[in-house]
């Protein structure tokens, strides 16, 4: 007995081991060598790699840019989700029901999803041109208006929020649609036979059977927020001055741009930790919920 | 009660089209610059219907970057990462659906949490690896860092999905004789066609849009399409050759739309069970 136990153990093992050993090589080895790099002073132009210690926390903590940075992550992690989270709601809820432009309301809504972030993000950055782009020209049709969106602060922190809750919602509206089909039928049924309206029952059955499925989704793509990079880096650079800059993408400047690898790896670090708190507290408050 | 139904279904048509438009009319106007000629798109108001369409910006983009590698690197990072990613998940899935090991839920949890990691956590030694390796620019580099990003996902649905297959029969064949991969490949993946089939549309359409790692490792020889989309908007710092950028993005649309009509439903029904799993 222990031998066949151990015999299948080892071909087990020998059927994850590509699996696991690609996993090692492409995160877990990176990830603990940036926690390492973010102890030093290492900089590929000055060619130095000294130890000191947590010293580029605290040049983060002190660095104004980074603030910047960290505020706007956070403004466009809150904002950008609260709208995923209403019109991906609302989306669900259509792409639910039965009718003939189902199949093609379907199919669509998978083209967000599927276009490539760089392509969205830089036609998104014509689209927001203040003379010729597709924003534009409607608004000065309808309400005589050609703001300069990505001139401006504020323009251009709406115009890429609006560009990711345009590229993302669907994908929420997806997950949403998934929780609310595993929702028995009968629970709507016997909702209707006691006299339930279509808002009674969207909230007072949908929205609380839903809640750890919202939850999990609301963890997710917050993570996927606080970490997004490409469209950023496709739309804005991070301009105007750092307006729009989010921390992977000053990961991203101060590591291939600047060449400081340390300093990278340490506000990569950074961005690591506000991730696990995020999750932390998001797993605490599912968990809660589902007691 | 009928003039409910009736005001409902108006309703559920109008949000429907102004949904179609708010998705379709940013795509349209992609595909109807890539055919404007250059001095109409800098011209305002835009005219939606073309009235001279042409094809010369196509000429134009073939002419200022080399396509033809680039289309030839997609293609084949997208070939080999799809087929390894899906043999090695396989593996890796029937493992842990099928056998009670030891260590068997920790390698699972190492594999799902190490998918949250964000990439700009782990670029920087993995650059430094690649230059040591000499993987850099390099296609064999770039497809073993697109596979490493697939198969926690891959195997994760592929787990779900043999979970919920009976086991009897494999019992069955066991007890013909059969070995135990012999079971594992003639029967077992066999029987996982259509949670292959549907990772692999998905995984497709990930690899195609995949912009990071093109971004950090390759410089030249191994560029594919997303790096050519950015070249193409940074070659002069002064203008947008919006022109030219129409008509990659179209050429990188069409293909992904016609794919996306065809399997619709298993682009669906794929995503759904990823979310309700997780």
């Amino acid at each position: 007995m222990g031998i066949i136990t151990k015999r299948k153990a080892l071909v087990a093992w020998i059927l994850i081991a590509p699996v696991v050993l690609l996993r090692i090589f492409t995160a877990l080895y990176p990830m603990t060598a940036t926690f390492y790099y973010s102890l030093f002073d290492y900089n590929q132009i000055e060619r130095t790699m000294d130890f000191i210690g947590l010293g580029n926390f605290a040049a983060i903590l002190s660095d104004n840019t980074i603030l910047e940075t960290l505020k706007f992550t956070g403004f466009f992690t809150a904002i950008s989700i609260a709208l995923h989270l209403v019109l991906g709601m609302a989306l669900a809820m259509l792409l639910n029901v039965q009718f003939a432009g189902r199949k093609f309301l379907r199919t669509i809504v998978l083209v967000p999803w599927a276009i490539p972030l760089v392509v969205a993000g830089i036609a998104a950055k014509w689209m927001f041109n203040g003379e010729y782009g597709l924003i534009n020209d409607i608004l000065s049709r309808i309400i005589h208006i050609k703001p300069d969106w990505l001139i401006s602060i504020w323009g251009a922190r709406f115009s890429v929020i609006a560009t990711d809750v345009w590229k993302d919602t669907p994908f929420m509206a997806i997950m949403l649609l998934a929780g609310i089909q595993s929702i028995s039928t009968e629970v709507y049924d016997s909702a209707r036979v006691d006299g339930a309206g279509p808002w009674k029952r969207l909230f007072n059955i949908t929205v609380p059977m839903l809640t750890p499925v919202i939850i999990t989704l609301l963890i997710f793509f917050s993570i996927w927020r606080l970490t997004s990079f490409d469209l950023v880096f496709a739309m804005t650079q991070g301009g105007p001055g750092s307006a729009t800059s989010l921390l992977s993408y000053r990961v991203y400047v101060e590591a291939f741009l600047n060449l400081s690898f340390g300093y990278s790896s340490a506000i990569a670090v950074f961005m690591f930790v506000i991730m696990c708190i995020v999750g932390v507290v998001g797993l605490a408050i599912h968990k809660k919920v589902n007691y | 009660m009928k003039m409910g139904k009736y005001y409902n279904k108006i309703l559920i048509w109008f949000f429907t089209a102004v949904i179609g438009i708010i998705i379709l009319l940013p795509v349209y106007w992609i595909i109807l610059s890539s055919i404007t000629p250059r001095d109409s798109l800098f011209k305002s108001p835009i005219n939606y219907i073309p009235s001279n369409p042409t094809l010369e910006n196509y000429a134009g983009l073939f002419a200022s970057i080399k396509l033809g590698p680039m289309l030839y690197n997609t293609g084949v990072i997208i070939f080999f990462t799809l087929i390894l990613s899906t043999f090695f998940s396989m593996l890796a899935a029937y493992a842990f659906a099928r056998i009670d090991f030891k260590g068997s839920t920790t390698a699972l949890f190492f594999l799902l949490a190490s998918s949250m990691l964000p990439p700009a956590t782990t670029v920087i030694p993995l650059f430094q690896l690649f230059k040591v390796l000499r993987l850099m620019d390099k296609l064999e580099g770039l497809t073993f860092l697109y596979i490493g990003m697939l198969v926690p996902f891959t195997t994760w649905i592929m787990v779900s999905f043999l979970k919920q297959l009976p086991i009897s029969l494999e019992e069955a064949a066991w007890v013909d004789g059969a070995g135990f991969f012999r079971t594992m490949f003639s029967i077992i993946f066999p029987l996982m066609k259509p949670a292959i089939s549907t990772m692999l549309i998905i995984n497709f359409i990930l690899c195609m849009n995949e912009f990071l790692i093109p971004l950090i490792f390759s410089l030249n020889k191994a560029k594919t399409l997303t790096m050519g989309m950015l070249q193409i908007s940074t070659i002069s710092p002064y203008l947008v050759p919006w022109e030219k950028i129409s008509g990659l993005s179209t050429l990188m649309l069409l293909p992904i739309i016609i794919f996306i009509v065809i399997f619709e439903k298993q682009i669906m029904e794929g995503l759904m069970a990823g979310g309700v799993k997780s």
